[in-house]
């Protein structure tokens, strides 16, 4: 024993490996693909991110300059800035509530009739790009879905264009990406709210519990802390992370960028102005805003459950 | 069934009636004297009232036919003064050039109809089959004759199949035959069985045939009387009584993808790997085994085997096919021996569908019986109508009927009627229930029909059900007509793609066996056992195989890699040809793949390719602004190569006084117009854009559209065309800054935002099915459309034309039709180390032969609505387009510029859209939107033009 004590830290460092090399093996498919395919990316955008870099010729070092533009010179960022603060301070929590909301109204139902609505909801997020439906729905044409329907109703005279009128733009989006949002997050809620022992809502009416909303906020909330952090992580991650559907519905960039996010930006200046060390550095930008996103959500759900 | 009788009847009364007087004869389809004359062809057919062929059939339904028959003299044909012409030695009267015009004088002893055989061997061609219109007495009797073709079947260059270097059979190669042919002269879509006839009265005849897509040699021409083939029953006691018997223990398996001769170049033979009974396979290999499918499923195309029989005698005749395509439909063949139809029977034969490979008899269980000489023999099998033939030429009439009561409708409700408003269509459309009602009976009458044989039941006829239902409810309350109109539409446009779908005949053939009545070993399917022991051994071998390298494949350094982002059906079409003709020529391996897209990250990875085709027209500015791709103006020869193009069309390749692409395809605008709806409404198609809106006022006030591209799709629209015409650019000599303040560009966006404030014209639809109903009348798209409405909206044909864009009156009065270029693809050398090579290839790749090649081999694979716009200038005249179709598309071209491409052309595209859209949503002026947009664009070039100086600053100094 004396003598582990005397090893240096480094052999002590593989020895510990070996001791668990079953448990490291376990984990090494996961940690290579994570490494390749997310770390080594995040930390290669890093240094990217200070240089000029056009897909082609070797990067040239040029400093904070990309990040100068950023904030400094570049209209479009502020507005995909602002755009992509829509989504996540106004998307990403109505979608979080609502999610929540019809977990629980769900977990009310019978056994079979629960399974029918969990699909219900849940199937839009796992159906891919099926939202590019909602492209016939919004479509500019007359015989458009929605605009047959409001002429039908003479609600409108002429058809409007909803996906490349700047007024509708955001809104249309905004609506489509709340339908997507159903995912991971609503499914981790109706799973705790299945695991949360029965006992405690007796425990509690017994204490004086008077009503279901009482129940709710000193029982039910509690009890889900994990499963409310999951979620959260989950929407903020999606909802900083919206671009694709604002492209496939709206097109690339949209009107006036009236609907771009910091993601499609990126996207328009990697690959269509061959700029990818601008590209980069919004995109660490964006890395940020996401990590410092989720410690604040983590400090708000701690206030009232234990993560 | 009763009803058609019926009705059959009652016309055939009505035309003996007609005919019988013998003034009748003379004076029957009155035929206005300027329909055409040999002397001036018209270009485009104006509407008249001439018949197509079943009018004209049923009118001289009651003549008796003609006893003898009619031989023009070769030697007597008169060349017009025009026409290129030499004589070979037997007779043959020998047309070289595309065009020419022969004449016939002629004289008939006995009236009646007859039809016209002709004896051709084609020449040396790129065109798919020889076309010519033709006039009798300086009249065409009937449309059809407008428009009539012959085939020129092609042969394999070799006998065997060759394979490559993994054992692989390759496409073979094949060839224009220039046999000499004797083929009945047919209608050129293969809607009726029968030949088409003429009607012939006593006394001298001129016969004309105005060829448009000619190289042929003409042996002869015959006018004869119909010959229908007798019963089965007949034919077999005739044979019988001349002793013959069955023949025993025969069998001639042929290989059906070994033919002698097809029709088409299209028809293609395949790779099976689903049956291990499928003669050859082999479960590792691509081997070719079967023939058609999808490439043979037009009418007229037909396939022809040579065999030879050892013993005279009976014998029968069966295929292993399968037909999986056309779900639940019969496809039929015409069987022919030796150039007869042996049997009426054979007139038609039925294949059923079925998923799997079967095996038919002809005859089924008591197989008919064909006798056969000892010796060698030939079988043909030809796609007919068959049956088809009435359902089809009574639906697409329907179809024009539906498509006019659906306009007449909308010319009164608009196509978003009032639900609330009663319109009373029956007074604005006075016979709009008999019109109602006897389409409902129509099409009720063809759905019994089909379902009772040739379609047994399921979903095929379920178009006609859905109209049947609406018709129905129409009838019952014509009130609700204007708030059904949208279903109506679609239920029109579905039941026009299924009348297309109708006259395609998929079948795929393994095997041809000639055999004895009791003697037969092809077998549908292996067993069970052997099948499933055969796919697990396909499923095995398709994880090494690699199947997206075609042909011969040289690893390693040593081949040119080219990449291609197109289909893969172009790719094969490449591939074949690369094998065949640059390989070989330049002794240069070439490696070619399908990569859409990645083209860049393959660049930086060092992966990318020696040459890519087809990138987009922005790609090689962006890639020459990073010094990745070769400047060709530098390469040898390069301005001899550029005579084969327009000069504008290589514009966008064009940055710092350098070239570095040459176009591959290019497409530009045209305006298609419903002549039909024109003539109706008594308009003239609009030359320029103030007709236009002249022309959009009146339709408008009858509830029809006119489209021209707007820029609410994130593009400019058709914006450059209009700047263009007013002698306008998107960028100065520099390409520093654009010139979208100057008064011209600000006018033309003036003019061009109007068309969708003041005159309302809508900012998105879908044309085609607009066109297709004649809400849209008049319509700017793309000139490929033109191959889209021919092949997927056939009923229409005749009835719409495709005309340069309007012009633009200058202060001098002459109008300018420029237009600019909607699309186009390049084909680039990125930096290599064997430029030589790469540019050899690339030469190769845009001459006008390999052009002409590529684009014939591309419809061979798609059809006609896959047409290859090609870059080439010299190849578009090797592309099956008519002359006049031709002509009308060099007009335009002539007058076609582009913008050029800067590296910040991206901004241009983006903004021009958000400009027209902030004038046309939100009423802003014009000229105010577009200078603010302009700053944006001109600052945002200048960063762009800074940031590449920069980095080309400090590349140098590094």
């Amino acid at each position: 024993m004396s003598r582990s004590v005397t090893r240096e830290p480094k052999a002590g460092f593989w020895r510990e490996v070996r001791r668990h090399r079953a448990d490291y093996l376990m984990v090494l498919p996961f940690a290579a693909l994570f490494t390749v395919f997310t770390i080594i990316p995040i930390l290669s955008s890093m240094v990217l991110s200070f240089t000029d870099f056009d897909m082609v010729q070797t990067p040239l070092f040029t400093g904070f300059s990309n990040y100068i533009r950023m904030f400094l010179n570049d209209d479009v960022f502020l507005i995909c800035f602002k755009n992509t603060m829509v989504f996540a301070f106004i998307t990403g929590p109505i979608s979080f509530a609502c999610c929540f909301f019809f977990a629980w109204l769900i977990n009310e139902l019978s056994r079979g009739m629960r399974t029918v609505m969990t699909f219900v909801f849940y199937a839009p997020s796992i159906s891919g790009s099926l939202y590019v439906i909602f492209s016939w729905v919004f479509s500019g044409d007359m015989y458009g879905l929605m605009n047959s329907l409001l002429m039908e109703l003479g609600i409108i005279n002429d058809p409007i264009q909803w996906l490349s009128d700047a007024s509708y733009i955001l809104g249309v989006c905004i609506l489509v990406q709340i339908w997507l949002s159903f995912g991971t997050g609503f499914l981790s809620f109706i799973a705790g709210l299945q695991g949360i022992d029965r006992q405690i809502y007796e425990a509690g009416a017994i204490d004086g519990i008077k009503s279901r909303l009482q129940e709710l906020i000193y029982l039910t909330l509690p009890h889900m802390g994990p499963q409310l952090f999951f979620a959260a992580v989950m929407q903020i991650g999606a909802s900083f992370s919206v671009g694709a559907v604002v492209s496939m519905l709206c097109g690339s960039p949209t009107t006036d960028y009236a609907g771009d996010t910091i993601v499609t930006h990126i996207i328009d200046h990697g690959t269509t102005r061959f700029e990818m060390g601008y590209a980069c550095a919004m995109a660490v930008v964006l890395f940020l805003m996401m990590v410092g996103t989720n410690q604040l959500v983590r400090r708000l759900i701690g206030k009232f459950a234990s993560t | 069934m009763k009803e058609r009788m019926k009705r059959a009847l009652a016309l055939c009364l009505v035309l003996l009636m007609l005919v019988g007087s013998p003034a009748g004869a003379t004076g029957l389809p009155a035929q206005p004297e300027d329909v055409i004359s040999p002397a001036e062809p018209t270009p485009t057919p104006e509407p008249t009232d001439m018949p197509d062929y079943a009018a004209y059939r049923a009118l001289y339904a009651a003549v008796a036919a003609p006893g003898g028959e009619i031989s023009p003299d070769m030697a007597a044909a008169q060349p017009s003064a025009e026409t290129v012409c030499s004589r070979t030695e037997d007779g043959g009267l020998v047309l070289p050039e595309e065009t020419g015009q022969v004449t016939w004088s002629f004289a008939v002893q006995e009236a009646g109809l007859y039809c016209l055989e002709l004896v051709y061997a084609s020449g040396e061609t790129r065109h798919s089959k020889v076309s010519f219109s033709a006039i009798l007495d300086g009249l065409t009797p009937y449309t059809e004759w407008e428009q009539l073709t012959l085939s020129r079947p092609y042969v394999y260059a070799q006998e065997t199949f060759v394979q490559d270097s993994r054992g692989n059979d390759l496409q073979p190669e094949q060839v224009l035959s220039t046999r000499t042919i004797t083929a009945d002269l047919r209608d050129a879509e293969g809607k009726y069985n029968a030949p088409l006839q003429v009607y012939l009265t006593p006394g001298v005849h001129r016969l004309t045939l105005t060829f448009t897509q000619a190289v042929v040699t003409l042996y002869g021409l015959r006018f004869h009387p119909l010959t229908e083939a007798e019963a089965y029953e007949t034919v077999y006691a005739g044979w019988q009584s001349s002793g013959a018997t069955d023949t025993s223990g025969l069998e001639y398996i042929l290989r059906a993808e070994s033919f002698t001769a097809k029709s088409d170049a299209g028809i293609q033979a395949g790779y099976d790997k689903s049956s291990a009974a499928t003669h050859p396979s082999a479960p590792a290999q691509m081997l070719l085994n079967t023939l058609g499918g999808t490439s043979w499923q037009k009418n007229g195309q037909w396939v022809e085997w040579h065999f030879t029989v050892e013993e005279s005698g009976f014998y029968a005749l069966s295929f292993r096919a399968r037909q999986n395509s056309k779900y639940g439909m019969s496809v039929l063949r015409r069987v022919t021996v030796d150039g007869q139809v042996p049997f009426e029977a054979m007139n038609a034969q039925a294949f059923p569908s079925k998923n799997d490979w079967y095996v038919r008899t002809l005859g089924g269980e008591t197989p008919y019986r064909f006798y056969l000489e000892a010796g060698p023999h030939t079988l043909r099998l030809e796609i007919v109508s068959g049956e088809y033939e009435s359902v089809i030429l009574e639906l697409t009439e329907v179809l024009t009927r539906l498509n006019a009561l659906y306009r007449n409708v909308v010319m009164v409700t608009g196509t978003s009627p009032d639900d609330l408003r009663d319109y009373e269509l029956e007074v604005s459309i006075p016979d709009l229930v008999e019109r109602l009602q006897s389409l409902y009976e129509v099409l009720g009458a063809q759905k019994t029909y089909l379902e009772a044989g040739l379609i047994g039941g399921g979903s095929e006829t379920s178009h006609l059900d859905a109209l049947l239902v609406q018709l129905e409810g129409f009838l019952e309350d014509t009130e609700t007509i204007p708030f059904r109109l949208d279903s109506f539409k679609s239920n029109i446009s579905a039941l026009a793609d299924w009348i297309s779908t109708l006259s395609e005949q998929p079948l795929e053939l393994d095997s041809v066996i000639v055999h004895s009545p009791d003697t037969l070993t092809v077998k549908a399917s292996r067993g069970f056992f052997r099948e499933l022991w055969y796919s697990l051994q396909v499923i095995c071998q398709s994880f090494f195989a690699d199947y997206g390298m075609i042909g011969n494949y040289t690893p390693g350094d040593e081949a040119l890699t080219v990449w291609m982002n197109l289909g893969r059906d172009q790719l094969q079409a490449l591939k074949g040809m690369v094998d065949a003709s640059f390989v070989p020529e330049a002794s240069i391996p070439v490696n070619l793949s399908l990569v859409p897209g990645g083209l860049i990250e393959a660049v930086l990875a060092g992966k990318g390719p020696d040459v890519a085709l087809f990138v987009g027209s922005s790609d090689p500015v962006n890639l020459a602004a990073r010094g990745a791709v070769l400047p060709m103006s530098d390469l040898a020869d390069f301005a001899s190569v550029c005579a084969d193009f327009y000069p504008d069309n290589l514009i966008p390749y064009r940055y710092n006084g350098k070239t570095y692409a040459l176009p591959c395809t290019v497409e530009f605008p045209m305006m298609f117009v419903r002549t039909d709806v024109l003539t109706e409404l008594g308009l003239s198609i609009p030359a320029t854009w103030d007709e236009m809106v002249d022309t959009a006022a009146i339709l408008q006030r009858k509830n029809l559209q006119i489209g021209i591209p707007s820029g609410a799709a994130g593009t400019s629209g058709l914006y450059s065309t209009f700047l263009v015409q007013r002698g306008g650019t998107y960028y100065n000599e520099a390409q520093s800054a654009t010139r979208f303040h100057e008064e011209s560009a600000i006018d033309a966006f003036t003019v061009f935002t109007d068309f969708f404030t003041k005159y309302d014209f809508p900012l998105s639809y879908n044309f085609f099915n607009r066109f297709r109903t004649g809400e849209m009348p008049i319509g700017i798209d793309n000139y490929t459309m033109y191959n889209y409405l021919q092949a997927a909206a056939p009923e229409l044909s005749g009835l719409w034309t495709m005309v340069p864009v309007p012009g633009t009156v200058g202060e001098d009065g002459s109008v300018n039709t420029t237009t600019t270029v909607l699309g186009g693809t390049a084909a680039i050398i990125l930096e290599t180390d064997r430029p030589e090579d790469a540019w050899r290839f690339v030469r190769w790749f845009v001459s006008p032969e390999t052009q002409g090649d590529f684009g014939i081999g591309i419809e061979a694979r798609l059809g006609a609505s896959g047409r290859y716009s090609t870059a080439n200038r010299e190849a578009l005249g090797l592309l099956p387009w008519t002359t006049a179709q031709a002509q009308a598309l060099t007009a335009q071209w002539e007058n076609v510029t582009e913008m050029g491409i800067i590296p910040a052309t991206y901004i241009v595209e983006r903004n021009l859209s958000n400009a027209f859209k902030k004038v046309v949503y939100n009423r802003k002026n014009a000229r105010e939107v577009l200078t603010t947009y302009a700053f944006t664009i001109d600052q945002e070039i200048e960063r762009k033009n800074n940031e590449l100086n920069k980095r080309r600053e400090r590349g140098t100094t590094e």
